[in-house]
C-alpha cells in the first residue's frame, strides 16, 4: 500500500504560482473566487537574524493521518483513502462546513450552488466533474494519480519546491527526505499527523534527484 | 494499484536516435520529467470521455516553453482542460508557469473578439463602440481607405506573436508592400535597450533571448535587475535556477527591493535604483586588475589582445593593416602581427605564422607614430578611477562587500553572471549589459558549462550565415544576429530601397531633429520613436511632407506597453486615417481602432514554421500543432498578410515573391499549394502553405519524410536533433567557431558602437565608447545621485509580476486574476517603506497620488507599505490597469504603468528609460 506525501522545499520557490493556476484547472475550483482555490502561495515578509526577508510559503491540506473533518462529518461525505489522500464526495456533502471549521490549516472551502452554476460556463457544461456543492479540499490531485500523473501542483512546479512521493518507497526522494529529520510539518503538536513536509533546504546530497 | 510514480533516473530523450545518455555535463536538471507518460499509460482509468494530446509552444513570454495540450471529447464536443509542459522537450521538461498553465483560458475567454468589427459611425476612436462585420466587409473598409494612403504612409506595428515567431513574414509583409515602417515590440524596450549591450561582445540578437544560463553547472551567481527571467518567471531559466539553488550554489541579487529573485539570494544587495553599473565597472575593475580571467579566452578568443591608439578626436580606433586586420602583439618575439580580419582565433597570423598574443603592450610602444596599447590596457585604464569606494558612494553598498563579491566571482570554478532580460528603465541599461557581458567574457564564461549557453538553433542558424553568406541562393533574411540587424536597419533606412524613395520615418526624424536632443537616438530601428511627429504632420523628407496615415498594429498594446501619452495622442489623430488592430483579445488598444482583424489563438493553429527550441542548449525542433479547431471567425498572421497585400499592392502574389526574394522560400510552390488549399476550403490556406514547404524543406535537410517529421512533431511535439555537449564541442562560440560580431572575436572593444560613434561623430558621449565606462543614471537630472531626496520624494521602479505577461491580456484570465487578488496590493499597490509612510501620514492600503517629477504626469494607486523595498525607492508590478471595460476581469485592477513613467529616451536605440525620474508622493 501507498503511503503519499508531499514535501515542499521553501528554499526554492520562487512565488511564481504555477501551482495555484495548475491545480484550479485540473480541479475545476471556482477560481472566480480567489479565497476558494485548493492551495495558496503566500508571500510573507519576516525579519531573520536582523534583516527583513521575503519567503514564499506554500500551503494545502495536509492529507492528515487523523483528520479532524473526517472525524466530524455528520454524512461521511469526507474519509481518508488508505494510501493517504483525504477525499470528498459532493454527493454526500450537505454543506454544513463541521469540515471546515474542524481543519486546523483552514484547508476547506464550500463550493456553492451559484459556483457550480458558474463553472458551467467557464468549464464547459459537458465537461464538469463536479455538479453538486460541496466542502472542497485538495486530495493530491486523486484522478491524476489514478492516472499514473503526480499531483498538478507537483508535476508543473518550476523550482522542484513541491516533490511528491510514496513513504512505503524507500527510494523516493519524499522518504529520503523525511528519513533526514530534517522535515517539518505544520501545528505538529496538534496529533493530527500531516503528510505535507517543509523543509529550509534540500539535505545535503540529495539535490539533482 | 496500478498507479506508480514516475521514475526520477536520467533517461535519454534521443531514445529514438540512438545516441548515448548525457555525458557529466547535464544542461537541465535531472528532475525535469524526460519522457512523461505515454499515451498508453494513461489509456484506459474508468472514464467514458477520450482525451488526446496536442502539442504547442506557450505564447506567454519569450521563453518558447514546449507545452502540452490535454483535450477531452464528450458527446462530441472537444475542449481544452489541461495545459502542461511538454515532457519530451529537455528545454522546460514538464514544468510550465501559472501564464503558461492558464493559456487556454484565452481560446475560452468571454472577452475574445469573435470575428471582424468595424467601429460605428459617429463613434470616437477609444470607445469600444464596434459593430460585427464579415471578413470581405473589413477587407473592403480597408481597400477603401487605403486608395489614398501612400505605402510609406503605412506602418506596421509587430507585436507578440512577430517578436517570437512571424519575424520573416512580418518582415517580408512590410516589404512587399514598401512599407518601410515597422515597429516591432516588446524588441524595443525587451530587446534592444538591454540586449544590445550584451550583443555587441557576443554578437548576439534573438528576440526570444540569446542565451540561457547554465545555472546547474555554476557555482556563483550573481543577478541584478534580473528578476523577470528567473522569479518574474522564465520557466525554462527557473528550473535551471532552482537546480542551482538545490545544490547550495551562492546566489547574489542586486535590487532595491525583494523581488522574487532576491528573496532566493545568498546576499540581496539593495542597491540604489539606476546604479548597477557602477557596481559592475568596479568589479570589472578588481577582476582586471586582480588578474581573475580565463587566459585563454581573453587572448586567443577576444579582442583584448588587439591593438589600438587615440585618433585625432581623442577618441580609441583598433590598428589596423592597409587590408582592415587587427594587429596584436606576439609575446614570444615583442613583433606586431597583423591577424585575420575574421576568425574566432588569434594564435595565428595572416600568413598562417603561430602567434602568442600579449594582453599587454610595453610602455611607450609605437607604431607609425601612433602609441599603441592593448584593448585590455585601454579598458584597464578607463577604469581606473572606478573603485569600489567609487562605487559605494553611488550604490550604497560598502566598498569591502563590492571587493569580496568581486574577489569570490573570480575565484570561482565557473562563475556566472546573469545577462538579466529586459531593458530600456535606465539610459545606462545598454552599458550596464555591456559591462555584465565583459565580466562574463573576461571570466571566459561565454558558450561552455556553468555560463551563458547559447540555444542550439541560435548556433545552427550563425552557422548557416557563415558558411553561405555571399554565396549565390544566400536570401537577405538568412543573416542572423547582428549582421540581421544592421541589414534591417540599412533596409528600411535607405531611400533607394523603395521605389517611391523614402526611408522609414524613424530615420527621417532622427536627422530632422537635433543630434543627442531629447528624442535622437542613433538606430531607432524598429522603435516607435518619431511615430508620434509623423502622425502629426512634422516631418519632412527631401522638402515633401513625410505623414504617418495608417498603422496596422498586431497582437501588441502599446497603449499599455509604451508611452500612454505619446499613443493616446497619436491614435486620437484624425491624421491618423486608419487603424487597424489584429488580436486575439480586447485590449486598450483595440479599443482605438476602425477595423479589428481576428487572430486565431495559439492554441487552434498550426503554426506556418518549423522552430528552434527556444534557447535550448539541446537542438530540438518544434512547433505549433493546433489543438482545436478555431471557435470563431478567426483567421491566421499569414492568411491576413497575404490577402492585405492583395489590398495594398494590387496581388496578393507580391507577399509569396517576397518570401522568396527575402527568405529563399520558393514562390511558385506557395502559390500553387496555396490555391490547392483554397479548393480544398482549408481554413487557412497561406499558412499551410508556408507550413508544408518549411517542413518540406527541413525534412530534407533532415534526410527523412516530411510526413516523418509531421507526424513525429504532431504526436511527441519535439524532435530531437543532437545534444548540447556534441554541439559544444564542435560549434561552441567563440571556442571552435567565430562569433558574429564584426571579427568573429569576443569584442571587448565595441566596433558596433565605434560604427555609431564614428557615423556620427560622437567621440567623447559615454553611450557610445567602445569601452566600458561610467554613465550616470538620469534620475535627478541636475543632482548628485546621493544628494537629499525631498520628503515625499521617491526613486521610482518596476517589475514584472510572474503572473502577467508583457503585452499580453492575461491579467484577464480568471484564474491569474484570482490569484492576484489573493496577493492583493503586493501585485496591485505600490510599495513603499513604512518608515516613510508614516512620516507622510500614508496608511496601509490608502489611495495615493504619484506624480513623476519630470514629466509632471499624475496617476493613482494603492499604497502597499514592507520593509521590502529601500526607504527612497517605491516599487510597482506592471501589467495592470487596463481601462477598457471590453477586458471584464482586467478593467480597472490596479495602477497602469505606463501612466506615469514619462518620455525620456536613450540615444543609442530609442528605449523608453522609465525609471529615470523620481516621484512624489501625496496621500488622498
Amino acid at each position: 500500500m501507498a503511503h503519499y506525501a508531499m514535501v515542499i522545499n521553501v528554499d526554492t520557490c520562487v512565488g511564481c504560482n504555477a501551482c495555484m493556476a495548475a491545480c484550479s484547472q485540473a480541479n475545476q475550483t471556482p477560481v472566480w473566487d480567489s479565497s476558494k482555490f485548493r492551495t495558496y502561495v503566500h508571500d510573507e515578509e519576516f525579519k531573520k537574524d536582523g534583516r527583513w526577508v521575503r519567503q514564499f510559503f506554500p500551503r494545502l491540506c495536509n492529507q492528515c493521518d487523523n483528520p479532524p473533518c473526517v472525524t466530524v462529518c455528520p454524512t461521511g461525505a469526507t474519509w481518508k483513502e488508505p494510501s493517504g489522500p483525504v477525499r470528498v464526495n459532493p454527493d454526500v456533502c450537505m454543506g454544513c462546513e463541521a469540515c471546515a471549521m474542524a481543519c486546523p490549516y483552514d484547508a476547506r472551502y464550500p463550493i456553492d450552488r451559484e459556483d457550480v452554476e458558474q463553472a458551467k460556463a467557464y468549464y464547459g457544461e459537458e465537461f464538469l466533474k463536479r455538479t453538486h456543492p460541496a466542502v472542497d479540499k485538495c486530495d493530491f490531485c486523486w484522478d491524476r494519480l489514478q492516472q499514473g500523473l503526480e499531483p498538478a501542483c507537483v508535476e508543473t512546479c518550476v523550482a522542484h519546491s513541491r516533490i511528491f512521493g510514496d513513504l512505503d518507497k524507500p527510494d523516493d526522494l519524499v522518504t529520503k527526505i523525511v528519513a533526514s529529520g530534517k522535515a517539518k510539518t505544520l501545528l505538529p503538536e496538534l496529533g493530527t499527523g500531516p503528510n505535507v513536509y517543509y523543509v529550509d533546504k534540500l539535505p545535503e546530497g540529495l539535490a539533482n534527484e | 494499484m496500478t498507479w506508480q510514480f514516475p521514475k526520477m533516473t536520467r533517461r535519454s530523450f534521443l531514445k529514438g536516435t540512438g545516441a548515448s545518455a548525457f555525458g557529466v555535463t547535464l544542461y537541465r536538471p535531472e528532475w525535469i520529467k524526460l519522457p512523461g507518460p505515454t499515451k498508453d499509460e494513461t489509456a484506459d482509468w474508468g472514464q467514458t470521455w477520450k482525451t488526446r494530446e496536442a502539442y504547442s509552444i506557450c505564447n506567454y513570454c519569450s521563453s518558447f516553453c514546449s507545452v502540452r495540450a490535454t483535450i477531452e471529447e464528450r458527446n462530441g464536443y472537444e475542449r481544452i482542460v489541461k495545459l502542461g509542459g511538454n515532457p519530451r522537450s529537455t528545454l522546460n521538461g514538464d514544468k510550465l508557469c501559472a501564464r503558461g498553465q492558464s493559456g487556454f483560458r484565452q481560446v475560452y475567454s468571454v472577452d475574445r473578439i469573435k470575428g471582424p468589427m468595424i467601429r460605428v459611425p459617429g463613434s470616437k476612436r477609444g470607445e469600444w463602440a464596434f459593430r460585427s462585420a464579415s471578413w470581405e466587409e473589413a477587407y473592403a473598409y480597408i481597400a477603401s481607405k487605403a486608395k489614398a494612403i501612400k505605402p510609406y504612409e503605412w506602418t506596421v506595428y509587430g507585436g507578440w506573436s512577430t517578436c517570437s515567431f512571424y519575424i520573416p513574414e512580418t518582415f517580408t509583409f512590410t516589404l512587399a508592400n514598401e512599407i518601410p515602417n515597422l515597429i516591432t515590440s516588446p524588441t524595443q524596450n525587451c530587446v534592444f535597450n538591454g540586449h544590445l549591450g550584451t550583443n555587441s561582445l557576443t554578437g548576439n540578437y534573438v528576440v526570444h533571448g540569446e542565451v540561457i544560463e547554465d545555472y546547474g553547472n555554476s557555482d556563483y551567481i550573481i543577478a541584478c535587475i534580473g528578476n523577470a527571467s528567473i522569479g518574474g518567471v522564465s520557466t525554462c531559466r527557473a528550473v535551471r535556477f532552482a537546480e542551482a539553488k538545490e545544490k547550495r550554489t551562492k546566489v547574489i541579487v542586486l535590487d532595491p527591493r525583494a523581488s522574487e529573485t532576491a528573496s532566493k539570494a545568498d546576499e540581496w544587495l539593495q542597491v540604489r535604483p539606476g546604479s548597477d553599473l557602477a557596481f559592475m565597472l568596479a568589479m570589472l575593475r578588481e577582476l582586471m586588475q586582480g588578474g581573475h580571467y580565463h587566459d585563454t579566452f581573453v587572448r586567443v578568443h577576444s579582442n583584448l589582445p588587439f591593438l589600438c591608439y587615440r585618433d585625432e578626436h581623442n577618441a580609441w580606433q583598433l590598428y589596423r593593416s592597409a587590408n582592415g586586420e587587427p594587429a596584436v602583439l606576439d609575446a614570444a618575439s615583442g613583433q606586431l602581427c597583423f591577424l585575420p580580419a575574421f576568425s574566432n582565433r588569434n594564435d595565428a597570423d595572416v600568413a598562417g605564422q603561430a602567434v602568442n598574443p600579449a594582453l599587454q603592450a610595453p610602455a611607450g610602444f609605437a607604431q607609425d607614430g601612433k602609441a599603441l596599447v592593448t584593448v585590455f590596457q585601454a579598458q584597464l585604464a578607463g577604469l581606473e578611477s572606478y573603485t569600489p569606494e567609487w562605487a559605494e558612494k553611488i550604490t550604497s553598498i560598502p566598498a569591502a562587500t563590492i571587493r569580496r563579491i568581486s574577489a569570490e566571482f573570480g575565484a570561482a570554478k565557473q562563475p556566472l553572471l546573469q545577462p538579466g532580460w529586459s531593458g530600456a528603465r535606465y539610459g545606462n541599461m545598454q552599458m550596464l549589459r555591456r559591462t555584465q557581458a565583459l565580466i562574463q567574457g573576461l571570466v571566459g564564461g561565454i558558450d561552455r558549462a556553468g555560463g551563458w549557453l547559447f540555444g542550439a538553433e541560435w548556433r545552427n542558424q550563425v552557422a548557416y550565415m557563415q558558411n553561405h553568406i555571399g554565396k549565390p541562393g544566400f536570401p537577405p533574411m538568412g543573416r542572423a544576429g547582428m549582421p540581421f540587424v544592421e541589414w534591417t536597419a540599412k533596409r528600411f533606412g535607405d531611400p533607394n530601397n523603395f521605389s517611391h524613395g523614402f526611408p522609414a520615418w524613424s530615420v527621417v526624424h532622427r536627422d530632422s531633429i537635433e543630434k543627442l536632443s531629447a528624442h535622437w537616438a542613433a538606430m531607432p530601428t524598429s522603435t516607435d520613436v518619431g511615430f508620434l511627429p509623423a502622425v502629426k504632420g512634422e516631418l519632412k523628407y527631401k522638402g515633401k511632407p513625410y505623414q504617418a496615415k495608417a498603422i496596422l498594429l498586431n497582437g501588441t498594446n502599446p497603449m499599455r506597453d509604451a508611452r500612454e501619452k505619446v499613443w493616446k495622442d497619436a491614435l486620437s489623430d484624425p491624421a491618423l486615417e486608419l487603424v487597424v488592430v489584429m488580436d486575439v483579445m480586447a485590449s486598450d488598444t483595440g479599443a482605438y481602432a476602425d477595423v479589428i482583424l481576428p487572430e486565431s489563438s495559439y492554441l487552434e493553429r498550426d503554426e506556418p514554421s518549423i522552430y528552434g527550441n527556444g534557447v535550448n542548449p539541446d537542438d530540438m525542433l518544434i512547433t505549433r500543432n493546433k489543438a482545436i479547431e478555431p471557435l470563431f471567425d478567426t483567421q491566421t498572421l499569414p492568411d491576413v498578410f497575404l490577402k492585405l497585400t492583395g489590398v495594398l499592392s494590387g496581388d496578393e502574389h507580391n507577399y509569396p515573391r517576397a518570401l522568396e526574394r527575402f527568405t529563399g522560400l520558393p514562390a511558385d510552390r506557395l502559390i500553387a499549394l496555396t490555391e490547392k488549399f483554397r479548393a480544398q476550403k482549408v481554413r487557412d490556406p497561406f499558412n499551410q502553405a508556408l507550413r508544408q514547404v518549411r517542413f518540406e524543406g527541413k525534412a530534407e535537410e533532415l534526410h527523412v519524410a516530411p510526413d516523418h517529421l509531421e507526424k513525429v512533431l504532431r504526436e511527441q511535439g519535439v524532435y530531437p536533433v543532437a545534444q548540447a555537449q556534441e554541439l559544444l564541442d564542435k560549434g561552441g562560440m567563440p571556442w571552435k567557431r567565430p562569433l558574429p560580431t564584426p571579427s568573429g572575436r569576443a569584442e571587448f572593444f565595441s566596433t558596433l558602437y565605434g560604427d555609431m560613434r564614428d557615423t556620427f561623430g560622437l567621440y567623447d558621449n559615454p553611450f557610445f565608447d567602445v569601452l566600458a565606462t561610467y554613465i550616470p543614471p538620469r534620475e535627478r537630472a541636475n543632482k548628485a545621485v546621493d544628494a537629499p531626496l525631498e520628503d515625499d520624494e521617491f526613486f521610482f521602479t518596476f517589475g514584472m509580476v510572474p503572473t502577467v505577461s508583457h503585452c499580453s491580456p492575461n491579467n484577464d484570465f480568471l484564474p491569474l486574476v484570482g490569484i492576484n487578488a489573493f496577493r492583493g496590493d503586493v501585485y496591485h499597490g505600490v510599495w513603499m517603506h513604512p518608515d516613510r509612510a508614516k512620516h507622510l501620514g500614508i496608511r496601509q492600503g490608502q489611495k495615493i497620488e504619484l506624480r513623476n517629477v519630470v514629466s509632471g504626469e499624475r496617476t493613482e494607486a494603492s499604497a502597499y507599505l514592507t520593509h521590502l523595498t529601500r526607504e527612497d525607492t517605491l516599487f510597482m508590478y506592471s501589467g495592470f490597469g487596463a481601462k477598457t471595460p471590453a477586458l471584464r476581469y482586467a478593467s480597472g485592477v490596479g495602477t497602469a504603468l505606463n501612466r506615469i513613467t514619462g518620455d525620456l529616451t536613450e540615444p543609442v536605440s530609442g528605449g523608453t528609460s522609465n525609471q529615470e525620474y523620481t516621484v512624489r508622493v501625496r496621500a488622498l
